[in-house]
């Protein structure tokens, strides 16, 4: 799975161009920036965590739920749907008591929720990556903004994967959110054009 | 203040908010601006816009989305007006937070009334 919970020692993040929304004093998100944000993702069960992590992030800011990440991932068995799907009341009274997460009643229900519809769709022999790739014909959106701040907070695409997750019966999956989602995981690829990660996430290969 | 305490699942640090509706004897309207900083419990946000030259709120979390707050701003026709608030927050379904408002004058002006505010969205915040 895509996810970097660790700095690695030896991670050198000199100054080198970046998106302007990264903190260029702040190693961890320095790391996410460079190694993760953007870097296409195609295994259905990282594509799910990364959905979910997106939908803590509601109403925070995302370098809470990085710094955080460790905490989530134990707490919620690596967002495993499989796992989730089975979770029950003594879980969420487990998850409610857990201080190293996001204590909120209403995301660790949706996490739930989501995790159970997951599963659901894989039984009708639905593959969530291809699912998910589908709103963007397969391949990542090509942007090439010459500052963050041009990129929109939603798009068509972010619209319509909204729309057809909430008929699904997803929580937290708001067009906002889902944009920001589709950026991470690389279905769009947002690094500003003077950003040194810019190249790197310009792949192109179809699923 | 608690400045460990990020479990709560809403923080306006860094947000900014626009009012969508208030009562008659309110001055702030659909020009006016909200800029909050948020560390551990307590907030602070600058205003200004509209009717408004300067405005300030300071303010603290008493439950995961409940917060008091005092208010205070200079008008564009140089009245001093004070204000006390409880403040209900919202999440919707896309991250974007909302906040009502049932405030009342202590100085400057006279009576009671509610506002509803809505966060502007910044793709910064959600990089």
């Amino acid at each position: 799975m895509n996810v970097l919970t660790h700095v690695p020692e030896d991670y050198d993040h000199a100054d080198v161009p970046r998106c302007g929304w990264v903190p260029p004093t702040d190693r961890l998100y320095c790391y996410y920036h460079d190694s993760e944000w953007g870097r296409p993702i195609r295994d259905p069960k990282a594509l799910f965590s990364k959905l979910i992590q997106d939908g803590q992030q509601a109403g925070l800011a995302w370098i809470t739920i990085l710094r955080k990440r460790d905490n989530f991932l134990k707490a919620y068995d690596g967002f495993d749907p499989d796992i989730v799907a089975q979770y029950d009341e003594s879980d969420v009274l487990r998850l409610l008591d857990n201080k190293g997460i996001i204590r909120s009643k209403s995301k660790i229900n949706a996490t739930i929720n989501n995790a159970r519809i997951y599963v659901q769709m894989r039984n009708e022999g639905v593959d969530f990556s291809e699912y998910l790739w589908d709103f963007v014909g397969g391949a990542p959106i090509q942007n090439s903004w010459a500052e963050f701040k041009d990129a929109p907070v939603k798009s068509p695409e972010s619209e319509a994967m909204s729309k057809a997750l909430k008929k699904r019966g997803f929580k937290f999956v708001g067009p906002v959110i889902l944009y920001a989602f589709m950026q991470a995981v690389g279905m769009i690829n947002d690094h500003s054009t003077d950003c040194h990660v810019h190249a790197a996430c310009q792949d192109t290969r179809k699923v | 203040m608690n400045p460990s305490n990020d479990n709560r699942d809403i923080n306006l640090d860094g947000r900014v908010f626009i009012p969508i509706e208030n009562s008659a004897g309110g001055v702030v309207d659909d020009r006016t601006e909200f800029h909050f900083t948020q560390v551990g419990e307590q907030f602070q946000a600058v205003y200004s816009g509209g009717d408004i030259a300067q405005g300030h709120i300071i303010g603290r979390f008493s439950h995961n989305r409940t917060a008091q707050l005092l208010y205070h701003c200079i008008t564009k026709n140089d009245a001093l007006k004070a204000g006390r608030a409880e403040a209900q927050f919202t999440l919707s379904d896309d991250g974007q937070i909302s906040m009502a408002l049932d405030w009342v004058w202590v100085s400057g002006g006279e009576g009671s009334g509610a506002s509803k505010y809505i966060e502007v969205v910044e793709a910064a915040q959600h990089r």
